[in-house]
């Protein structure tokens, strides 16, 4: 089962993806409300998500610079933006996510995604 | 931010609301049909629930966005200052700062009205539907995420919101578009000026529109115009914002619809005044936000399939007919896995001990969850939770909560604690999760 770390300072998005995560077949791993305590949970986790779900406006610390600090950490942590905000795609790609998702997304989309970063994954872990 | 500001030429009629009034067609079908050829006088607004959206600064009264969905219809400057002033008033008049409300004018406007943390959505419709209040919700969320460094603000550039612009967009219409709705253009869309987020946006929405006939599917202009589905989509959800044409919401096979607030009173009244042939009026009366169009449709026979489809679309369009929305879904999706626990519950401690322990876990809970006093146990040992037309997508994230409670029990049930039973659990899960999966997967998030 694929797991996920949802990363996003609105309680109603952690409840929303949760809620659609699980009907789906993933597991929700972890729950982070700004950059900083994302990193903080992703340090603690033991094993490591297979999937973080990242968004970009958070306070204390940024998506990207978490995105940035989790990469440093740890080169093959797979981090997927998830943004109503364009502009802010660059800057997250720069600092280390796989792919970045525009807001509102598909779920089927969602899923897909989630499920290719997982799958690959999986595939240089073997 | 207005996605329609810029335009010229054509002027349109406004937005009132009247049932197809240049039709003279035995049935409500007809009706639709008759308005697809292209005409100069073909006006396609009346085929738009929305008609308004803005976001008002609770602190300073304006709106920082707003979106016209019918072009010309409210001006929603003047419509802020009226929320803004009524707003104020009942706070004043009752001491409460209410987060949703609406209020209702005539037969055929309605302010819905979504309070955020320091925002507060208003959408103009001609009736009001969870659909659309779950959407507004979205928005405001949204916004105030987007725009936190906005809260103290007395004004702003219209230009720092084409990114939300486009986020609106898609919730408001990418996301209701299923490949068999139909798109409505009239003769006029060529002298209609708009502006588009890149001149390349706007080449593309432009050469897709002179190829495109009216009343064509967005399956046919994809397959006619050698694009995909989602790119057909996109281009017509910018078309359809900047209200060069209009859509025909005809719903998809997995949608699950309901009627909205008040709609059976008119749709289903004797006489049938809004002359729905048969078939329709058998499947709307079917309706019962709990399955999918596809199935209902096996029920009033196949061959009646795109009349009734496009009957229905028209119903969507003016807001009698919605999408279940997401909240709704999750409920029932939660609905299913209590149903299956409690069988598994069953087959350990049997069904009349099963239906005990349930009812009590309600009478324990529904202080905290008074959502619990809406789910019933049936005769079969299912779950059903009663769910009406007035709920909000709050409520029926608080009955998701307490069907989530419920199955919490369940769970922690004595003798459902052992290793097998813990598995059968999972396979509970799972066997619903294959059951609702599809009709999740078109969610807009």
């Amino acid at each position: 089962m694929v797991s996920v770390l949802i990363v996003d300072d609105d309680q109603l998005i952690h409840k929303v993806l949760e809620r659609l995560l699980v009907a789906a077949g993933f597991r929700i791993s972890g729950h982070a409300f700004d950059g900083a305590e994302a990193v903080e949970k992703f340090v603690q986790m033991n094993p490591k998500p297979d999937i973080i779900l990242m968004d970009q406006r958070m306070p204390m610390m940024s998506g990207a610079t978490a995105t940035r600090q989790i990469q440093h950490l740890d080169p093959s942590s797979r981090i997927l933006f998830l943004s109503a905000d364009e502009t802010v795609r660059e800057e997250a790609m720069a600092a280390g996510a796989l792919d970045f998702l525009t807001k509102p997304i598909r779920s089927a989309i969602l899923f897909e995604m989630i499920n290719k970063y997982a799958s690959s994954a999986n595939r240089s872990d073997s | 931010m207005n996605g329609n500001r810029g335009q010229e030429g054509v002027p349109r009629s406004g937005g009132v609301a009247r049932e197809n009034p240049s039709c003279e067609h035995e049935s409500l079908a007809e009706c639709s049909v008759a308005e697809r050829p292209e005409s100069p006088k073909a006006d396609f607004s009346e085929e738009s629930n929305e008609k308004v959206i803005f976001l008002l600064s609770r602190s300073s009264g304006l709106a920082p966005y707003s979106h016209e969905f019918v072009f010309g219809g409210s001006d929603p400057q003047l419509l802020s200052g009226f929320v803004a002033a009524m707003s104020s008033f009942m706070g004043e008049v009752t001491g409460l700062q209410e987060t949703r409300w609406k209020t209702v004018f005539g037969s055929s406007s309605t302010l819905v009205v979504e309070g955020g943390e320091w925002i507060v959505g208003v959408l103009m419709v001609m009736r009001e539907t969870s659909e659309m209040r779950s959407k507004l919700r979205s928005v405001v969320r949204e916004f105030e995420e987007s725009f936190a460094f906005l809260r103290n603000a007395d004004g702003v550039e219209d230009a720092i919101f084409s990114q939300f612009d486009m986020f609106v967009m898609r919730v408001f219409v990418e996301d209701r578009l299923s490949e068999a709705s139909v798109v409505l253009k009239g003769s006029d869309w060529r002298d209609i000026h708009v502006r588009y987020p890149s001149p390349s946006i706007g080449f593309k929405v432009t050469k897709f529109l002179y190829y495109l006939k009216s009343g064509e599917s967005i399956k046919e202009a994809a397959h006619s115009q050698g694009l995909s589905i989602q790119e057909v989509k996109s281009l017509v959800s910018e078309a359809v914002w900047r209200n060069l044409v209009y859509m025909k919401y005809i719903p998809a096979d997995d949608d699950i619809l309901a009627l909205s607030e008040k709609s059976s009173s008119v749709l289903l009244s004797p006489g049938n005044p809004m002359k729905i042939s048969s078939p329709t009026l058998k499947m709307l009366a079917s309706l019962n936000s709990r399955y999918s169009v596809s199935s209902l449709l096996k029920r009033v026979g196949s061959r009646y399939a795109d009349r009734v489809l496009l009957e229905v679309g028209t119903l969507i369009n003016q807001g009698y007919v919605q999408r279940i929305p997401l909240e709704r879904r999750f409920v029932l999706l939660h609905e299913c896995v209590l149903s299956r626990l409690m069988a598994v519950l069953a087959r350990v401690v049997g069904p009349a001990r099963t239906r005990r322990f349930c009812q009590i876990a309600c009478n324990r809970g529904l202080e905290q969850h008074p959502m619990l006093g809406r789910i019933r146990f049936r005769r079969n040992l299912t779950a059903r939770c009663v769910i009406d037309d007035t709920m909000t997508p709050a409520d029926l994230d608080n009955m998701y909560e307490a069907v989530g409670y419920l199955i919490d029990r369940i769970q922690h049930h004595p003798l459902m604690a052992s290793r097998v039973n813990k598995d059968i659990v999972l396979l509970a899960e799972d066997q619903c999760r294959r059951t609702w999966i599809s009709h999740l997967m078109d969610t807009a998030l």
